[in-house]
This record gives C-alpha cells, structure tokens and sequence, in this order.
C-alpha cells in the first residue's frame, strides 16, 4: 500500500489527452509522476494551459485519466467506480474553489453539514458550528451565500472542506476571487487547519507567494512537470 | 434497491426541500402546465359521464320508457304478466291508420296514424301542448290532439270538430312537444291522439283493422334492460308470441356517431391536456437543473453519489407532479361544480352534482404518472453533470442519446406510461385511438427532431448580406447551447395539439352548424307522380326551400336469397337471417351515379342498361349492413316480387351507407335503364325552417297535389340536434384547457435558455453591442424558432386531422388552412413577445458582470 509509504496521493505516469475532429489527439498531460506525503502541504504553479487544473481534477478523482494511475490514500482511482470514487472524496478528499462553490440554497451552517449528513453523520452539528466559528463566522450561521461576501463565502467554503477531516485537501486558486487582505487572511487559515488536522494540501495558484510557502512546489509546463521544488521546514 | 434506499432517505427528501428555497414561487408557475392538464383531465372526465346520463335520458325520452313490446295482436296475459313482474310499471298503447275528417274544412280528409295511448304516458319527457292543458283533456278523453302541421294544413283551429270513424270529436290543441314515436318511418302520416275510451267510440277496431299494440315499461334506473330483462329465455318467448320490442339501446343508436365522437373527443383532449402538461413539465424540470448545474457539480465533489443527486431532483419532479395533481384535481372538480352555476346555458344537461372520486382520484394518479415520467427526460441530464463543472464551468455534459441504456430505459417507462393512459383513457368503442395517438405522437416527435436537425445544418451553412443582428441572430440556432431542438420539439408539439384539437373540434363542430343543418332533409314529400315531380319540386322552390332529395321509389319483396326461398328460410330455424329483412317491403330505387352518402366498398357499379332484359339476373348494388345480414356476397343472386313481376338480381357491387344523414338512402339501387317502367312513385325531400314555413308547404301540395303525403321529421329531428349541439358547446369548451397547458410550455422553453442567453448579451455589451442590437439579435432568434417550430406542428397537424377524421370520426375532412396560418403566424409572435419579455433584463445587465464573472 502507498499510504504506506507515507502518500497520502501518488501518480503515476499520468497523461491526459482528447480527440479533436480536425487536429491531432491533444495532450493535455504527459507522463505526471507526483508524490503528496500525508499531512504535507504542495502547490502547483504554472501558466494557463499547463494542465495545472487538470491534474488537480485527476488527482481528486473528479475526472478520469488517458492513461496512468492515481493512488488516494493507496486507492488506485482507475480500480473505483464513478459513486465509489465520490464515497472515498467524501471520506478523504475536502475542496475549496476558486469561484467558492457553495450551495446557493443553504445556508452557511447546512453548507458546511452536508458532507457529514452525506454520511448519516448529522448529529456532529456542534462540529460544524465550533468550525464555523473558528473561521470567525459564528454569527452568520444563518446566512445565506448571497448574503456573505467573497472572503466569508470562502470561509464557509473551508469550513466544509474540514468538517470530515480529510486526508487532502484540493485547492483550486483558493485566494483568486478575493483581495489581498481577505486572501491573506484565507491562506493563513489554510494552513493553520493544515497543521491543526494533519491534513495535506495540494494547492492549484498563479500565486507565487502562496505557492512558496509549501513545502514543494511544482511547476508545470505544456503539460508536463517543468520544476519540482521541495523547501525544507 | 440502492437507488431506491437512497430515494427514501431522509436526508434526499431535506435536499429536495431546501434546494426549493430560492424557486418556490418559479416551481409552483412551472406546475401550471400539470395544473392545466390534470384539471382537462378530471373535468372532462365528469363531463364525459354527465353527458353520458344526458344521452341516456334523451334515449329514454326518445322512447319515452325503457323498454317496449309490440304486436299486431294484443299482448297476450301471458306476455303481460311475464313482463308486469319483472319491468315495472305499464302503459298501453293501441295505433292504427285511418281517414280523420275535418268537419269544419269540408269534410275534407288525411290519413293520419291514431294513437291511443293510456295515461301517464311517457314515463321519460313531457308532452307540451298549445294550450298547455290539451294534453291532460285528450288523455282524459275530451277530444283529440294533433300535429301542428297537420292543423296548418286544413286551417284548423282548437274547438274545430274532426271525425275519426264513428267517433266526432273536437280538437283540443296541437302538439309543441310531440310524444315518443315508436317507430320514425313506421307511417309516413301525421298523429292524432285521444283517449283509449275516445277510441272505442270510433269502432274502428275490429279483427279486419291493422292495428297495433304496444306496452311500454318503466324500470327501476338500477335493471339493465337488455342485460337482465331481455334474457335469451325471454327472447324466444316473444318470438313464438310474435312480439316485436325496443330498448333504449336501440334508440341511443339514432343519436348517431355524432355523440360517439363527442365521447371519443372528450377522451382525446384530456390526454392531449395531459401530454401538454407532461412536455411543460419536462421543460420546467431542464430550466430547474440548468440552473442546478453548479449545485450538483459541487455536491458530487463533496461526495455525493449519481443516486443521490438524482434523487434529490426526482423527489423535486414527484413533488410538482403531486402538487400539479391536487391542484389541477381541485381545478377540474371545482370547474364542474362551476359549471351548472355559470353556464347553465352553455351546457343545458342537468349536471350530476356528486363527484366521482374514483375516477378522479385515476385522473389524478395518471397524471401524476405522466408527469414523473415526462420529468425523468430533463432528469437523466442530472447524472451525467461531472464534479468538474466545479473546477471550470461550461463543461456540457456528456450528451444523452439512445446508445444510454439509461435514456433507453426512460424512453420505455414514458413509452409504457404513454400506451397505458392510452389505453385508459381511450373511449370504449375505439380502445385503438390512445394506441394510435401516442404512436403518431412518437411518430411527430421524430419528424420533429429531424426538421430541428435540418434547422441547424442549414442556419451552419447560410451565408447572407443581412445585417449583422439577423445573421448573429440565425447563427444562434446552429451554435453550441442552441435552443433549436428544444424549442422545435416542444413548440412544434404543442402547436401541433393544439392545432390538432381545434381542427379535429371544429371538424366536429361544424357537423352540428346551421348550414350542415340547411342540407338535412326534414320534410318528405311522397307519392309524388312522376309527371308531377316537377311542379312539386317548382312549389318547393317557390316557397324558398331547396329540394334536397330526389329518388324514384319501387317497392318489392324478397322471395329467393341465393336460391332458397324465404319461406323456406323462415322456417328454419337454425336460420341467421333476421325476420325483419325477409318480411318487409324494400323500397328500391334507381340511378346512374352513387350519392355523397355512399361509397362503393366492392364489386362494379354499373350505372345503366341499355336494354331491359329481365329474363336475365337484373344487376343491383346491395348495402353493406344487409349484405351481411342476408349474408350474400357479390355475384350471388335474390329473387325479388316487384309488384306481381318475379325478378332474379345479380348483387354486382355493395356500398357503404352513411345512415347518419336524413338523405335518401336505399338498401338496393338499381341501374337506370330497367325499372323507369315499373309502378313506383317518386319521393323528394326538403329541409323547413320552421313549422309555419312546413306547414305552409303542406297546405299547398294539399291543394295542388292531394296525392302527395308530406311528412315531417323535424320533431325528431330536433330532440337529436338538441343533444349533439350541447355536445359542440362542451368540446369548444374543453379546448381552453389545452391552450393554456401550450402556453406553460412556451415559457419554459425560452426560461431554458434565459442563462446562455444573458450570458452571451452581457458579453456582446462588454464588447460595444448597443441594446437595440442586442434585442434585434434576440428577436430573430425567437422569431425564426417560433417560426420553424410552428410551421412544422402546423403541417403535422394537418395530417393528424386527416387521419383523425378518417379513421377516428369518420367525418367529412377539410383543411382548415386559415387556422393553421393564424396559428403559424401567433405562436411566432407569441415567441418573440414572451421571447422578449421573458429576457427583457438581458439587455441592461451591466457590462461589469462579465468582468466578474457572474450575473
């Protein structure tokens, strides 16, 4: 088993390519080898185009590969069925978008408990709350996202990401929508929960500022890992 | 049984209603469609069986009771007793013809039919008479009551005296409403009726008179007649006793396909109703998960099985469908309630006031069914929404073909649905009609999907030097997230009911209108001599009526069938030939052409002889129906007694005959050229305005031709048109419904593509387009697929008429292009104006929101 070997995500030899009518097959990835070590923190850099999402969106399972492998948490990803797939996301994997993504219909406390109530585990509401409140949201429970700003729409939106204490968690430009102050503020939770939970971070950002502070950094390149990075703590 | 574990779990039907939050208001618009169709459904439904119980009273009142014996004898004690014990209550009947003498006219004579009919008589309907109280005095024997027309002819007046045999007695009044006939053509004479002791007095009856005798029975309304009374036993007992009887089966024949139709259009437009409401419903569930995509994509992130995010949205659809249902159910049952208080006058039938709710509560459930499987359509899109829409939106999702085995199942759960309230809903004498309405309905469906196809290809490859508006405005058919297909497909179908419906209801409608009614024959004119045929037919003209009909007439009897002779046939008693047919007079007639009426169905018509050879089988064309009951096929032979002359007729051709019409139709027609010789009369028909202008034509052919009978049909024929014009009322009515469902899916066909729509303005304003471009792009794009979509449904629907009124209504077909074109030409203006007002915001978001990425 991977995880085993201290990843909680390894791929292998990952590549991503499409069919296009006119053109020859487009090769999104090629050839993706990585290793996330449980609890650690990576960020991936690189220019639009690199393949910077598409890696992410393999890595999480929300996407299936050309060819290669994932291992989550030593599940090989190709092995799962679709609803297996989403089971072991729910279980391991917590998400922060670039764009928040929360459910326009729920407030922010329902928000942050469907991943639990996913699991018939919604009597951890208390959970939900202290972890709303430590993101400083105690007093918006009540709210919906259109009522919230950007920053606390992204707030709510780690809250979720935590409440099922996952293994990884995939952020995809988590600070992109948001001001320098308010992205401060994110990144600083981010890691902070990080280091609280043990959960490792893969962070997709243009970002180099936020890149930096993980302990390794990859770059990406037409499709290819161009730099690899590690920083000793 | 995992699907089904996670569709029942708590925490889907908690997502389904919270999900809700932000739509409620646009979700309970969207169940107007369902609204719409379950209330056609439950309301036509009712209207069905109250129109039901109008024709069985009006069948009844056509009898006037519920069953009738008769006989050229009188009923024996045996019969009476047999039948007093079983049917009820009893009145007798006692009727002859006879010379009735106008003593104050002359003594100038007619013969009339006299009827003797005891008290109480009819037990169904009522006698109106003018003055009122004539009536009750006849019966109770101070004088005789007859017809208007007949007074009109010898300018009697009440209190003029009549003489009937011995009998000399005064007339009492005349009759507005006449009693019951036992038999429409059994005498072509005016009535007169007086009491059973008035008819002693005439002593006129004797073992020499041909009178005849009938009783009428009242039953308890629980005993079906024919079922329970009219027993197989029974039968064969009135048969050796010769008794001849009547139920009002019989008589709810003469109503004719007319209210046939009216059922079977009742039936049809509920379900059209429904599928209105299913296709609406299907576009309001699509516009729901478009709105959704985001929403799924980031709970199928978090975790979130395929099972579970269809659940969620399937107990949304079932949600609707339930609402729509009660609603729609309470809409339709409080429409009946409604209707006996506001349209008493459009609908003169007295309204059951009690609801069936077993039958509304199957309405309801179909509907509920339908809309479900309707929903499951948009439904299917939910599955195949990918996570990664929460990573980079605009992924489309993975098209949904027929290749799915999930699309497949859904197909077959709607296809089952469909052929089940189909089959439900389906009148009782065509079951096939729901079949082949959901089978043409598949069949419009593929029709339209090409032409949608077809629209796209050609809007690919059009080049033009139109303005840029239009031709950005033409490209947005083609380009990716057009609206082609679905606005093809669901305008298209709901021009196509409704079109359909209103064709097929003023089809129908039109055999109830005045102007039909002008070409029905009313008046008879008989015995007209052939060198008086045209004097009579220039008094008919003369008084501002059409002659309608005109045949020569030869009565014969049958002798031979296919050798055998009738006597021979008759005594047999294993026999299948009906009594009836080997002992009447058949009235034949000749000519060289079939009339609008007929229709050669096999063999040759042959038009003429040049020589009369009636040593040789003499060629006759036979009708259908008694074809089959003298069971004798094309080239057998009958042997006929014209008038003392022995014929063998060789049956060369059999005919259908559309027996609905009042026309002059004949079981046998001979060529020209063979019988112009034999004694025969001629007999002409006319249609009367009214009873003055009847009798004013019956007055003068008194006068100039006192051989000629006129009889009038027009009371008969009145209490038919009564009933099937009230049916007209109930189908134009029920119509309404339809349009209404049409309209829900208008709106939620353009609400469909609101978001790209807006998507794709607000860019065009980023990029310098003004408003006016904007809203001239959006009304060509709305304009052209109204257009499409309507001329498509339009030109299906004309088709779909045709074969409705073939093969369904047997009706007379014609294409109503004013209404298709009206229709082409609102439903695109109904498409650019909700088109524009449903997005009349797209225009004025700001430029900004593209910057920012949202609306």
């Amino acid at each position: 088993m991977d995880s085993e070997n201290g990843y909680i995500l390894e791929t292998r030899n990952l590549t991503k390519s499409f069919k296009t009518p006119d053109a020859p097959e487009l090769v999104v990835l090629d050839g993706i080898n990585l290793a996330v070590p449980t609890g650690s923190t990576c960020s991936i850099v690189g220019p639009s185009g690199s393949g910077k999402t598409t890696l992410l969106g393999l890595c999480a399972g929300l996407d299936q590969p050309s060819g290669g492998d994932v291992f989550l948490d030593g599940e090989k990803l190709s092995d799962l069925s679709e609803d297996q797939r989403a089971s072991l996301r729910n279980a391991k994997v917590g998400f922060v978008f670039q764009n928040f993504q929360l459910v326009p219909t729920l407030t922010s406390l329902e928000n942050v408990l469907v991943p639990l109530e996913l699991t018939g585990r919604s009597d951890r509401r208390e959970q939900a709350v202290e972890l709303l409140q430590r993101v400083g949201l105690g007093d918006r429970l009540c709210h919906y996202p259109v009522q919230l700003s950007g920053g606390e729409q992204q707030r709510v939106a780690l809250a979720r990401a935590f409440v099922n204490r996952p293994g990884i968690l995939f952020a995809d430009e988590p600070t992109g929508n948001l001001d320098e102050e308010t992205s401060e503020i994110i990144v600083e939770m981010l890691f902070e929960l990080n280091a609280e939970s043990g959960t490792a971070l893969v962070i997709v950002t243009h970002d180099h500022e936020l890149a930096n502070l993980a302990g390794q950094v990859i770059r990406m390149k037409g499709g290819k890992i161009a730099e690899r990075t590690v920083h000793s703590k | 049984m995992k699907f089904f574990r996670e569709l029942l779990q708590r925490w889907t039907w908690q997502m389904a209603w919270r999900d809700t939050r932000r739509d409620r208001k646009r979700l309970l618009l969207f169940s107007l469609s369902i609204i719409f169709g379950t209330a056609a459904l439950v309301s036509t439904g009712s209207l069905r069986e109250n129109l039901r119980v109008a024709i069985e009273d009006q069948a009844r009142e056509l009898l006037g009771a519920d069953l009738m014996l008769s006989s050229r004898r009188p009923l024996s004690d045996e019969a009476l007793a047999k039948f007093s014990e079983i049917a009820g209550e009893r009145i007798d009947e006692t009727s002859f013809m006879t010379m009735l003498r106008f003593v104050d006219a002359e003594d100038e004579s007619r013969l009339v039919q006299v009827r003797a009919i005891g008290k109480g008589f009819p037990f169904y309907g009522d006698v109106v008479t003018e003055p009122a109280e004539a009536w009750g005095d006849s019966v109770a024997g101070k004088g005789i009551v007859l017809e208007q027309s007949l007074m009109d002819q010898f300018d009697a007046k009440p209190g003029d005296f009549v003489r009937i045999g011995e009998l000399n007695t005064q007339i009492l009044g005349y009759l507005v409403k006449a009693p019951p006939r036992p038999s429409a053509f059994a005498a072509f004479a005016p009535s007169a009726y007086l009491s059973p002791t008035l008819l002693e007095t005439t002593e006129l009856l004797g073992s020499r008179s041909l009178a005849r005798y009938r009783s009428f029975f009242k039953t308890p309304r629980e005993i079906d007649v024919d079922e329970q009374i009219l027993t197989k036993e029974l039968k064969t007992f009135l048969v050796t006793e010769g008794i001849q009887h009547t139920s009002i089966e019989e008589r709810k024949k003469r109503l004719g396909r007319i209210l046939d139709n009216v059922y079977s259009f009742l039936s049809l437009i509920g379900f059209m109703a429904l599928i209105l409401g299913g296709i609406g419903i299907a576009g309001a569930i699509h516009v729901h998960i478009l709105s959704r995509i985001g929403t799924v994509a980031t709970l199928r992130c978090i975790g979130c099985s395929t099972n579970q995010v269809f659940s969620i949205f399937l107990v949304q659809a079932v949600l609707l469908g339930v609402f729509g249902s009660i609603l729609g159910t309470g809409l339709g049952i409080a429409v009946q309630k409604a209707i006996p208080v506001f349209l008493s006058e459009v609908f003169p039938f007295e309204f059951e006031a009690k609801t069936s709710w077993l039958s509304v509560a199957a309405s309801a459930g179909i509907s509920l069914l339908l809309c479900v499987s309707f929903a499951l359509f948009p439904l299917i899109r939910v599955r195949r929404i990918s996570p990664l829409e929460a990573l980079r939106s605009g992924i489309q999702p993975d098209k949904v073909g027929f290749r799915d085995v999930l699309f497949r199942s859904v197909v077959a759960v709607l296809v089952v649905t469909l052929v089940l309230s189909g089959l439900l809903l389906s009148p009782e004498k065509m079951p096939w009609l729901g079949l082949a309405f959901v089978g043409g309905l598949g069949v419009a469906i593929g029709i339209l999907t090409l032409i949608a196809k077809g629209i796209s290809h050609a809007a690919r490859r059009y080049r033009s030097g139109f303005p840029y508006t239009i031709r950005q405005g033409i490209a947005n058919l083609h380009r990716p997230r057009n609206q082609t297909l679905a606005f093809t497909v669901s305008i298209g179908l709901g021009v196509f009911l409704i079109v359909t419906m209103l064709a097929t209801s003023k089809m129908l409608s039109s055999q109830f209108s005045p102007e039909t009614k002008e070409n029905e024959s009313n008046l008879f004119l008989i015995d007209v001599q052939p060198d008086q045929k045209q004097e009579v037919k220039g008094l008919i003209e003369s008084m501002d009526m059409k002659v309608i009909g005109d045949a020569p007439m030869i009565s014969m009897r049958l002798t031979h069938i296919k050798g055998t002779p009738v006597s021979e046939i008759q005594a047999d008693e294993k026999t299948r030939v009906p009594g009836w047919i080997v002992r009447r007079d058949f009235r034949s007639t000749y000519r060289a052409a079939l009339v609008e009426t007929e229709e050669l169905v096999e063999g040759e018509w042959i038009p003429r002889v040049d020589e009369a050879d009636f040593e040789k089988p003499v060629p006759v064309s036979i009708e259908e129906g008694i074809a089959k009951d003298l069971q004798v096929e094309v080239g057998d032979e009958l042997g006929m007694d014209v008038q003392g002359l022995p014929l063998t007729l060789s049956i060369t051709s059999i005919r259908k005959v559309d027996w609905d019409h009042q026309g002059l139709n004949f079981f046998l027609v001979f060529p020209e050229g063979l019988l112009e010789e034999a004694p025969g009369f001629h007999i002409l028909t006319t249609n009367a305005g009214d009873s003055a202008q009847s009798g004013a034509l019956q007055r003068e052919a008194a006068i100039q031709f006192p051989n000629v009978t006129v009889f009038d049909m027009s009371l008969i024929l009145k209490t038919v048109e009564d009933i099937v014009e009230r049916a007209g009322y109930v189908v134009r009515f029920m119509s309404l419904y339809t349009v209404g469902a049409g309209i829900m899916i208008l709106v939620g066909t353009i609400l469909s593509g609101q978001r790209d729509r807006t998507e794709e303005s607000v860019l065009l304003r980023t990029l310098g387009a003004s408003r006016e471009q904007i809203r001239s792009i959006l009304l060509t794009e709305y304009i052209a697929l109204g257009l499409f979509a309507a001329i498509t449904g339009g030109i299906l629907s004309i088709a779909a008429t045709w074969g409705l009124a073939k093969f369904a209504f047997k009706v007379e077909f014609f294409t109503h292009l004013w209404p298709v074109a009206g229709a082409i030409v609102l439903t695109s203006l109904l498409c650019a104006a909700f088109g524009m007002i449903l997005s009349r915001g797209v225009a004025n978001h700001p430029p900004l929101e593209v910057l920012r990425g949202g609306k």
